[in-house]
Formats: C-alpha cells, structure tokens, sequence
C-alpha cells in the first residue's frame, strides 16, 4: 500500500471533491470542493437536510455514482491510495474490504432471496477469501459480536425473518466482516426507532473502541450526530459549512444555518417553546458557489454574503463557512450569531395553554378502550394471532388542550388516534365526545361529529385526492356536510390561516412540496371549524425545519381558535416541545401521562425516563450517565406477549413482581400524574436501583 | 439518483403542476414530442381515416366477384392482387379496417364497463361480493377467447354480435381484476380513508374521488388492447368461426388467401401487413403514453400503477 | 405451506367444476332448442331426439352437470354424433402430439426470450438494447397464425427446407422434430418478444434496489451482481408466468395445427366445431380448462417455494 507522509495516519481524506449530475439539458453540482479528514479510530459525522449531497460523498467514496454522475475534481484517499487512480477492478476489490457501508434501510438492502449466511458468503467470495470450514464460524462469531443470539442458527435464516433492529445489526455485521479501515453509516438509523437506534449508536461505539475502525456517520439528525460523533462536518447545498466537535455541534454552533438547524432541534430541554423554521429551501447549484449559498435565507445576510464565497474560517470550537468570522469583515456585524437568534421570540418559555380545570368535563373521555384485530375470524381460517394494537387505553382531552401521544411503533398510537376519530370500531371500552359516545352515533349525529373531528393522515400526499385542485379540497367539507354559504370561508382564507399564499389554490397534490401538503391538510381539517384535530405524525418526512413550521402552526391554532389537538408522535422530544399534557404508550397500553412539565421533570416510569434520557442534549457529558438507561431488545410479537408488565423484558428496573403481576396505574400527583409501573413512585424519585449492569463499552466517547 | 433520503421531497414533474383539465392537453403534446409515438398516432389515425373512407379510396366493390381475374399478383389494377374470386385484396384490406374497428370498439369498451363496475364494486365494498368476484375472475382469467369462441360459438352460430360477445367475455374478468386491483390501490393510498373521516359517503368517495383517479389511468391501458381484439377477431374469422365470408374481413381474407396459399401467396399479403401495422402502431403509442405518465419507466408488476401523481412520500 | 397447496389445489378443483357446470348451462342459454343449435337448421327429428337424450337435454341443470361430471371423472366424456367412438379414445392420440408441441414452444420460448431479455437489461439505451426493443415491437404484433402463415409461405411455398405440413411418424424422431420445428416456431416467436420485454423490464426494476446496490458496495462482481443477485430475483415475474404462458401457447396450437396441417386437438376442435359435435367440443374444452388450471396451480407453487417470503408465510414468528 503506497502512502505519503502528510496523510500516513489518515484512514479518509477528502480533498475538494466536486460531483456533478447531468440530466438531459441540466446539470446539477451535488458536491462543490468538499475537504473531509477522518483519522484512525475516528468518528466523524455529516450532518444535512435533503439535498444537501451528504449521500452523494458515499457514493463517490465507493466509486458508486450512478451513471449520470461524474467526479469533476479533488481526490479521495483512502490509507493514503488514490481511489480515482484506480482502474474499476481495483475499485472494486477495495469496496467492502476496505470501505463498507450500512445503508438506511435494512429491509430492502438485503437481498430478500438468499439466506444471510449465503449473503455474508458472497461477500467473502467477492474478496477471494478462502473457502474451509471454519468458515462458518468466522461469520458466526460476526453475527455473535453485533449483538445476535444464536448466531448459527440465523446464518440460515432470511432477512425477513429478523426484526427490523437485527437487520440492522445483520448489516452491521456485514460491514465489518472483512475488516475495513472505514466504515460509512449512511442514515443507518433514520428507519430505526428511538430505542432501537440508541441500541445501534451504542453497538456503533463499541464497535470502534474494540477495533479502532473508523467510521464515517451520516444523518439530517442533528441530535443523534452530536450523541454519537467525535467531529463534525454540516453541509448545505453541496458545501461542508461548519466543521466542528461532536459536543459543540449542538452546545455552541458557529455557522447561522447550523445555529437555524438546532433551534429547529427538538432537544431535552425545549418544552413548550417554539421551534425555529427557516424560511426558503436549500438551492441547487449548477456551478462552483460565488456567494454564500445560505445568505438568501439568513438572518444575518449582509451585502457582503451576496458577493464573496468565505472559505472555511477558525471559530472558538472549530472552523464555520461563514464572513462573520473573517477579521477583514467583522465591523460588518455586531456579535457573532448564536441560536437564540433564529428562536422565535413571542411569548417563550411561558405556558400558552389554558388553564385546565379538572371540573369542566373533557371533551373527550376515552374509557378502558381496546382495539383488537385478527383472531377468530371465521370458521375455516387459522387462528392468527390477536393483535390488541390498542389494550385498555383511558385518558381525556380537554378543551383547547394539546395532548401529544408518544410512543415507538407498534405501540399502538395511531390506532388509538382513529378509534378516537371513530374510524376503527372499539373491540371494548368507549370514546365519548362531548358527552356523547361514539358508538352511539348515526345518521346527523355521525355526521356532524365528523364535521367536530377531524383526522390529520400520515402521509399527507396520499391523504389528498391526486386530480382535484387544492382549492377544491380544501373547501370540500363544504359540500360534505351542506354547510350553509354565510359560514363559508373562500379556499383562499383557509389557506392563508395556515400561512400559504392564495397562489397555492389552483394547484394540484403532486406540485406541493411536503411541507404545503401538509398544511394544506390542515386548512382542510379546519374547514368545518372543528373543536379537535387528531395529528398523526404530521411531521414525518419533512425537513427538521418543515417540520417546526407544521408545529408551530398547530400551536397558533390553537391558541387562536381554542381547538383542541391530539398530537401522535414518535418523538417525545417533539411532543414535549408543543404539547400541554402527554401520554406515552408502550405495546398497546399507556405507560405514563400527565401534565408535560410534571411528566418529563419526574418520569414514573422506566420506558418514559428512557425516551427522555434519549433525548439531545445540549448540555454534552450526560450522554455517559443516561447510557445505563437504555432499553434493551425489541418491542415483543403479539403471538407471545409477556406476562405481568408488558415492559419487563427491555426494563433495566425489572424484579420478580414486574414478571408476574399486571402493574397499576399509579397516581403520582394530584395534577393527574400516573405511571403503570410497580415502583413508579420510587423511579419518580430516583431511587430504584437498576438490575442490568450498564453497558461494558468504555467511556471514551465524549472526548473528541 | 439512487439513494434513498430520509425526508427527500420528490421533484415535480412539469405536468403535474398544472390544472388537471390542462394535463390532457400536456399528456398528449409530450406523447407527440416523442417521434415514435407521433408516427403512431398518424399511423392510427390513417387507419382510422382507411375504415371511413374506403369507398373514396377505392374503386372496387369489395364483394365484386370477377372469376376472371381470380388468384393475380400485383398489378397496376390490383396492387395486391385478387383473391380465389378475383377480388380486389387491397379493396378488401381496406374495408377490412372498418370491420376489424366495429367489433373491436364495442368489444373492449362493453368489457370495460361490465369488468370496470363489477371491479369497482368489489374493491371498494369488500365483502362476499368481493371474495366471489375474485374467484370467478382468477378462474376466467387465462382463457383465450379461442376457447370460449370454441363452445359459444358451436351453439350461438357465428355472427359479428357472437364474435363480440366472445371477445368481451375472455375481456371482462381482465378489466375487472385490473380495476379491482387500481381501487384497492387508491382506497389504501389513503385520501380516500381522508374523506371517510371527513364525513363523506361511501357513494361520494366512490364517484367523486375513487372514478375519476381509477378509470382515465385504466382508459388508457383499454385503448390499447383495442389490436388485441382485432387480432383475436381475425384469428376466429380465420378459423371460420367468426365473421364470414364474404364480408370482406382480415380473418377471412387470411383463410382464402390461406387455403389458395399454392395458387397465390398475394392473398395474405394485405391483411397480415394491416395486422402488424395496426397492433405495432398502438405499441408504440401504448409505450409512450406509460412513458410519459410515469417517467420512471414501466414497472413490470406491483399491479401497474400509471397514476399522474408520483411525488414522493 | 401444505394448508395453502391443499387450499390452492381446492381452488383448482373448484374451477374446473364451475366449467363442468358452465358448459351445462351454456347449452340451456342457447335460444331456441339446444339440440337444434347444436345440430343446425337441417336436422332430422329423429337425429335431434337422438342428441336430446345423449346430451340428457331433457333432465334438469344439477342433474346433467352431476351426469357430466361423474362420467368425465371416470374417464367419459361422451360419443362422438358422427363416429360413435368414445370422445375419449379420440382425444387421446391428439393430445399427445399438442401437448408435445405445446412444451416445445413453451421451452423454445424461454430459451430464447430470457437471455434477450437479459442481454437488453445490460445495457439500457445501447444498441443491442435497441435493436431487441424494435424487434420486439413488431414481434409482439404478430399472433401465432401470422408467423405460421407467413412461415408456411417461406418453406412451403418458396424453399423446401424444412418439411411443413403433417406433424410425422412418431416413430421417426428425426422426422417428427423436423415437423416440429416451423409449429414450434411460430408458438414462441410471440413470446420471445414479450419475455424479453418482461425480463428487460424486471431485471432494471431489481437492478435499482438498495440490495443490488448493497451487492455493489460490497465489491461482488459485475457478474455476480447480475447473474447471481439479480436475475434470481428478477425471475420471479417470468415464474407467474410461465403458467399463463403454458395456456397461452396452447390456445395457439388451434391456429397452428391448422395452418400446418397437425392432427392436434385443436384440429378436431375446428372440425368438430364444423360439424356441431357438441360433445367432442365440450370435452377439448374440458381439456383445455385443466391444462389452464394445472398451469395456473404450478406457476403458483413455485412462485412459493422461489420466493421465501411467501414459503414461511405461516410460519409464525419472527427470528430475533
């Protein structure tokens, strides 16, 4: 192997790497003069929105653009060897051997039709390790080290017979068969629940501490980066604009875009404050950056950012893309930028919501309800296994309240939602809306509840009718319940309540982008004037601060109409940063709810103070103290449910009691605080004693 | 490019963007910047024009009988030659396209309405309709209208209505699963649970939301399979158990021409070159179309999905 | 996996009896007298008697199917009006020589129209992927009889290579592939372009899956990735397919055992169908609907067993 002196101990280095798409008639730069180093034993993360071409580096590392992409300059060296100077054997025997990559999606990235033993086989073949015997317990032992029991056993076996989790760590495994210097992690995590993705991260570091491999991490998720990286590198529109350290990222960042990204971050510490959004969206370029690519949406743009590309500058924790830290332009600006910045400023930190009596009956009563699917259905079919998504769910919404609904998937949160909304028939139990049940509905009744409640769907492009205008839908419900014109309100107003230009109204679904659909889902639901909106995951997918923007508009909503919002989620950092009161579920069942400050001040129960241990922090170190909280395995199947606390087997709280008795719920205050948890008092005070032993992995993490 | 993004938000093709009554008029100016396609359509549309003004284009009566002239090749007087009765091939061909479009038209479209409401029927109720519907159709799926053409034709005797009706019957369990399949498709995708929450009707989703989305897609497709049926009428005529002589028919130019095959080969000329004309023709505008409906080029199974709407999820 | 053969072969079973049943009523729906339909405007009285009680006219609808059905499990399938002779023993010697035909074009045309398919799927947008899309177009537009004609044209009528009338002597190998050669031909040439369509189609589909794209970050070899990881997969369309194919290409032996002249039984279906003999046309259809059906069950199963997803279906559970 040939190296040169200057980058001897360098596993990866990447010097103003240009890639360039061309499609047709267009072209588009998706990397414009990227300079990464990763050393030996390193983490480094990218970090990016969509577009920003972080996922175009791991192709072009690999050697794998696709064929309308083309290197237009700089150099990739891998342990010192110039990757562009190989011919595309060499590439290739260098791929998986040297480099491996885990990819996002676990699912698909395996080949569904081989065993992932005959996988992991092919990949020692395409490296021409030799054939034997022990083969098998070579890649045995892998499968061993990534966390999977029975390791022989699943050599046999077919991705699809894994858990979402162990493909994961299948792939992981993979990765490190032949042992590579570096290894990427593109998005490995983004498809990975919260618990299951502090699982990974964890295996990740171990990973590293026992074998010094490097690994280059990718993510949008500036939260999860700064948890897991030694340095950090953020991108926008194709460019590296900050480089700084794991902790700093989220602590002290330098660049404004970076500072815009935190404060649309939900963290640890964000509770009922409002989310930064970014006006605009990141520019494609077409040639080399001459300005700053940020300065159209930042709040600090000046003249000079029209007009000069800064090079990468020293700021107190690193090196930021940005002229506020160029000595010939500082008079241009007061003070350096910080996060607070891009944080809106109306009415922080103090609680909105109303004031909640507990004497004025809820507007919603939801009562033991249970919602089951499968079973006994019909004579001639097997028994499949009872689903019960929802089991014995009791909680109340009030008026001009905002409930958020946390929980991983399969914890039965949306189907909570729908029986809410009456859309799936409860198999026990009641909701009662306004004093009415829904079973008891018909006819007007059903009708004009269905004007009162609306469902926001997940996926908000599907929830639209694909060939009808914008303005037709939104005005739709309209013509649905015959409402009569004086309370009309033009498609035009509706839309600018949900702060979308009247321009919108005469297009179609498809020419919306994800976060206009979005609202323009909302502006439909508030159509009727309705008294409760049902939000599932109306986040998903969107860009952090896409996202801020769908929040923030259900909060001014609500303040400003007094309608009342279910907000389902699968991020309890999200919820806590809008939501009045919360509700966390765990496989079926509702674990902890109260009101959010009570709840996420003093959790009652294990799986609640996990999800916030999970949390980012901004404050760098905890991540050490909270690593003992992580919860172990994966959510249970339904064909074997587990005795006494459905938590038990991943609780690192759990005795004896919690493996045979169904716990209670627990009153923790008088606020309507309860945990279904045995010792909720006790993990309330923090006063239980774990019964797992932390994690062995070393400590070494946090230092960058 | 290929990678997978967590939050991407798919570009949006130009036609998208406008009102849906526009995109018509965008479908069909991309499908003729497409040179192929626009020789397709000129193609289909000579054919079409061949059907209505055949007797302007020729001379001949496709039924005179001239056994003086039986069985010639190519001739300034008969460019394809004459038949075993001494009739004009070309004349015949060219009537032919108008026989061929009569039983073909009313076949496709007749399966399409019987197959497209049975289909929307089961797919959106569900039910027992639904699991009956499902059977019967997999069960008739396969046949070829040969062998229906085999046992309805030996009872009903042949005649154009027959040979219509056999035509549509091997069509209606196709059309049916395709559109079973499509509103499946759109009732999952979601907007269609949207309006249920929203209070609408069953009705309502069905005509308002689930038709509209369903049937211009599939319209397409069935337009294609109009060759398809000329080929299988053609096919049954050939056979003689479909149209008869003497109309002057593809199937049964082919079995003159086909049993004088010695005599003359001239005979088959005519109607064969039609066949593949006319068949490659929709082809090739069949393409473009999916094409420009879905730029991402065809996806072979996962129940064809040519819908307008593409961006990103 | 058991329950579902058990289940998928109760399917099958059910399918050919809703036949059985359809051809019995069929004959009821015909307006006017089914034996008069069937025997033509020219029948004597005493023939149309004679075709009422064989045909069992004069029961009613469940009778005659159940009539039908328990004579056609044992083997019966009814006289033959003209010859007298079991329908049976009439079917038999034809059957063979179709089904031989019918399996040869069923091979000629996988042999030939997946490796098109592949070698277009190789290269999209090159010349050889260019010459199999154009190719294929005007292929897929012709049926089966137009090949056989214009076949027969060339060998028949133009040069003597291959013999193209008659199906030949069984005992002659030699002579009876010859005779299979033009037939065979003209089946598959249909299906060669819509296989390599399908497979070119499938193939680029797989070919941009994350785990092809894992294949190649992981260094395997541009054949590996093709031929191992790839086609395997992208096979599986062609698998449901190739029951259709089997009913497909049987239906076009009607055209081609006519044009070429073969004692097939879509010959004597045609001059069975000419001379109105009811039963003999009922039975080839009965055949017909089984070979369908068989097609069908077997496509089906190994899509199953290809296709472990669906293989451990019931196999509850998952492997953590």
């Amino acid at each position: 192997m040939t190296s040169t002196t200057a980058t001897v101990d360098l596993t990866l280095s990447v010097s103003d790497l240009s890639v360039r798409y061309d499609s047709g008639t267009s072209s588009r730069l998706a990397l414009d003069r990227v300079s990464l180093e990763i050393g030996a034993g390193e983490i480094l993360g990218i970090v990016g929105e969509s577009g920003s071409g972080k996922s175009t580096l791991t192709s072009a590392i690999t050697g794998l653009l696709p064929a309308n992409g083309q290197v237009v300059g700089g150099c990739i060296r891998l342990q010192g060897r110039d990757l562009g100077a190989l011919d595309p054997d060499e590439l290739r025997s260098v791929r998986g051997s040297q480099v491996a990559v885990v990819f996002q999606d676990p699912t698909t990235s395996l080949n569904p039709r081989l065993p992932v033993g005959a996988q992991l086989e092919q990949v020692l073949d395409a490296h021409g390790a030799a054939r034997g015997a022990d083969r098998t317990s070579l890649l045995a032992s892998r499968l061993a080290e990534v966390g999977l029991a029975d390791p022989e056993r699943a050599l046999t076996r077919y991705p699809h017979e894994f858990s979402g989790g162990m493909r994961q760590r299948v792939m992981i495994a993979m990765a490190l068969l032949l042992e590579p210097a570096l290894v990427i992690a593109d998005e490995a995590t983004s498809a990975l629940d919260l618990t299951l993705e502090a699982q990974i991260l964890e295996l990740l570091l171990r990973l590293r501490d026992e074998r010094g491999t490097s690994l280059m991490f990718i993510s949008h998720d500036l939260g999860v980066v700064s948890q897991l990286c030694d340095r950090v590198a953020v991108m926008y529109a194709g460019r590296v604009i900050e480089e700084t350290s794991g902790t700093a990222v989220l602590a002290s960042p330098a660049h404004p875009y970076t500072q815009a990204l935190d404060a649309a971050t939900p963290t640890a510490s964000s509770q009922r404050r409002r989310l930064a959004s970014v006006p605009g969206r990141m520019p494609d370029l077409t040639a080399p950056a001459t300005s700053c690519s940020f300065a159209p949406r930042c709040l600090h743009a000046a003249e000079v950012c029209e007009t000069l590309s800064p090079e990468l500058l020293t700021t107190s924790t690193g090196r930021a893309r940005c002229l506020v830290y160029d000595p010939e332009h500082q008079s241009t600006w007061k003070r350096e930028p910080v996060v607070a910045d891009w944080q809106p400023t109306e009415a922080a930190a103090e609680p909105r919501g109303p004031a909640v009596s507990s004497e004025e009956p809820p507007l919603v009563l939801v009562d033991d309800l249970a919602v089951h699917f499968g079973g006994t259905r019909g004579r001639w079919r097997r028994h499949r296994t009872t689903i019960r998504a929802v089991d014995g769910v009791s909680l109340r919404v009030h008026r001009g309240q905002i409930l958020g609904v946390v929980g991983e998937s399969g914890s039965g949160k949306t189907t909570l939602g729908q029986a809410m909304v009456d859309l799936l028939r409860p198999t026990r139990g009641s909701v009662v809306f306004d004093g009415t049940a829904t079973s008891s509905l018909s006819g007007a009744a059903r009708r004009g509840f269905r004007r009162r409640v609306q469902m926001i769907f997940q996926d908000a492009y599907a929830s639209l009718s694909p060939r009808m205008r914008v303005s037709e839908q939104v005005t739709e419900p309209y013509l649905i319940h015959r409402v009569p014109g004086s309370e009309r309100r033009s498609a035009e107003e509706l839309l600018a309540s949900v702060n979308l230009p009247a321009s919108v109204a005469r297009l179609v679904p498809s020419a919306l982008s994800g976060g206009q659909a979005r609202r323009v889902g909302v502006a439909r639901a508030l159509a009727g004037g309705p008294d409760l909106i049902v939000a599932d995951e109306p986040t998903s997918g969107l860009d952090q601060s896409a996202a801020s923007a769908v929040l923030n508009l259900l909060t001014d909503l609500r303040d400003r109409t007094g309608v009342s919002v279910v907000l389902i989620s699968h991020s309890l950092p999200q919820v806590k940063a809008v939501a009045d009161a919360i509700c966390v579920m765990y496989f079926g069942q509702v674990v902890e709810q109260g009101p959010v400050d009570v709840v996420t001040r003093d959790p009652g129960h294990p799986y609640t103070q996990a999800l916030l241990a999970l949390a980012p922090d901004r404050e760098p170190g905890r991540r050490l103290a909270r690593r003992r909280l992580l919860v172990a395995g994966e959510v249970p199947s339904w064909g074997d449910p587990p005795t006494g606390c459905r938590f038990h087997p991943r609780c690192a709280f759990a005795r004896d009691v919690c493996r045979t008795t169904t716990p209670p719920q627990v009153q923790l205050s008088d606020a309507g605080h309860t945990a279904a948890c045995h010792f909720a008092d006790l993990v309330a005070a923090g006063q239980l004693e774990p019964t797992r032993p932390a994690p062995v992995a070393a400590g070494t993490a946090a230092t960058p | 490019m290929a990678v997978v993004q967590p939050s991407a938000v798919g570009g949006v093709p130009a036609a998208a963007i406008a009102a849906p009554e526009r995109r018509w008029r965008d479908l069909l100016r991309q499908v003729m910047g497409r040179p192929s396609a626009a020789a397709a359509v000129v193609v289909v549309l000579l054919l079409v024009a061949a059907a209505l003004l055949a007797p302007v284009l020729t001379p001949y009566d496709p039924t005179h009988i001239d056994v003086f002239a039986r069985l010639q090749g190519p001739s300034i007087r008969h460019w394809l030659g004459t038949d075993s009765l001494g009739r004009d091939n070309l004349t015949r061909t060219l009537y032919g396209t108008r026989v061929a479009l009569v039983i073909a038209v009313p076949s496709v479209v007749g399966a399409f309405v019987v197959g497209g409401v049975l289909g929307l029927l089961g797919g959106y109720l569900g039910g027992w309709l639904d699991r009956v519907l499902v059977v019967v159709f997999d069960a008739l799926v396969s046949f070829p209208s040969v062998i229906l053409g085999l046992a309805l034709l030996t009872l009903l005797g042949p005649s154009v209505a027959s040979v219509i009706l056999v035509i549509a019957t091997a069509l209606v369990p196709y059309y049916g699963r395709l559109v079973r399949a499509q509103t499946l498709a759109e009732r999952e995708v979601g907007y269609a649970r949207t309006e249920r929450a929203l209070g609408a009707s069953r009705t309502r989703v069905l005509l308002r939301h689930l038709v509209p989305n369903v049937v211009p897609t599939l319209l397409t497709v069935v337009a294609m399979d109009v060759p398809g049926a000329v080929v299988d009428a053609a096919g049954l005529a050939f056979l003689g158990l479909g149209v008869q002589a003497p109309t002057p028919d593809w199937g049964v130019m082919l079995n003159d021409g086909f049993t004088n095959i010695a005599g003359s080969p001239w005979g088959v000329v005519g109607p064969i070159l039609a066949l593949v004309v006319m068949t490659s023709a929709f082809l090739v505008l069949g393409e473009s179309v999916r094409a420009v409906l879905d730029p991402r080029g065809p996806a072979p199974r996962r129940s064809r999905q040519w819908t307008f709407r593409k961006a990103s999820r | 996996m058991l329950t579902y053969i058990i289940k998928r072969l109760a399917l099958a079973l059910l399918v050919l009896v809703l036949v059985t049943v359809l051809l019995v009523i069929l004959v009821q729906l015909v307006p006017g007298d089914p034996a008069r339909a069937i025997l033509g405007n020219h029948a004597t009285p005493d023939l149309i008697a004679q075709v009422r009680a064989n045909l069992g006219l004069d029961r009613s609808v469940p009778h005659q199917a159940w009539d039908f059905l328990s004579h056609a499990v044992r083997g019966d399938l009814g006289d033959d009006y003209l010859t007298g002779q079991p329908v049976t023993s009439e079917l038999g010697a034809s059957l063979v020589d179709t089904a031989v035909l019918t399996l040869a074009s069923v091979v000629l045309a996988l042999v030939v129209g997946i490796p098109a398919g592949i070698v277009a799927a190789n290269r999209p947008g090159g010349m050889v992927d260019a010459v199999i899309r154009a190719v294929s177009v005007v292929l897929l537009s012709m049926p089966p009889y137009v090949v056989a004609l214009l076949l027969l044209l060339w060998f028949a009528v133009d040069n003597h290579v291959l013999p193209a009338l008659g199906a030949g002597d069984l005992s002659q190998p030699g002579d009876y592939l010859q005779h299979l050669v033009l037939p065979a031909i003209a089946l598959a040439v249909f299906w060669w372009a819509y296989l390599a369509r399908l497979v070119r189609a499938s193939m680029l589909e797989v070919l941009s899956q994350p785990y092809v794209r894992t294949a190649r970050a992981y260094g395997l070899p541009p054949r590996v990735v093709t031929l191992r990881v790839a086609l395997k997969n992208a096979l599986m369309p062609v698998t449901a397919l190739t029951g259709l194919l089997l009913g497909y290409v049987l239906a076009g032996t009607v055209y081609v055992e006519v044009i070429f002249n073969r004692p097939g039984i879509g010959s004597l279906a045609i001059s069975a169908v000419a001379t109105r003999d009811w039963p003999v046309v009922r039975a080839i259809i009965l055949v017909y609907a089984a070979a369908f059906v068989i097609g069908g069950l077997l496509a089906d199963l190994a899509y199953r067993v290809l296709d472990p997803r669906l293989r451990l279906e019931d196999g509850s559970g998952v492997f953590v």
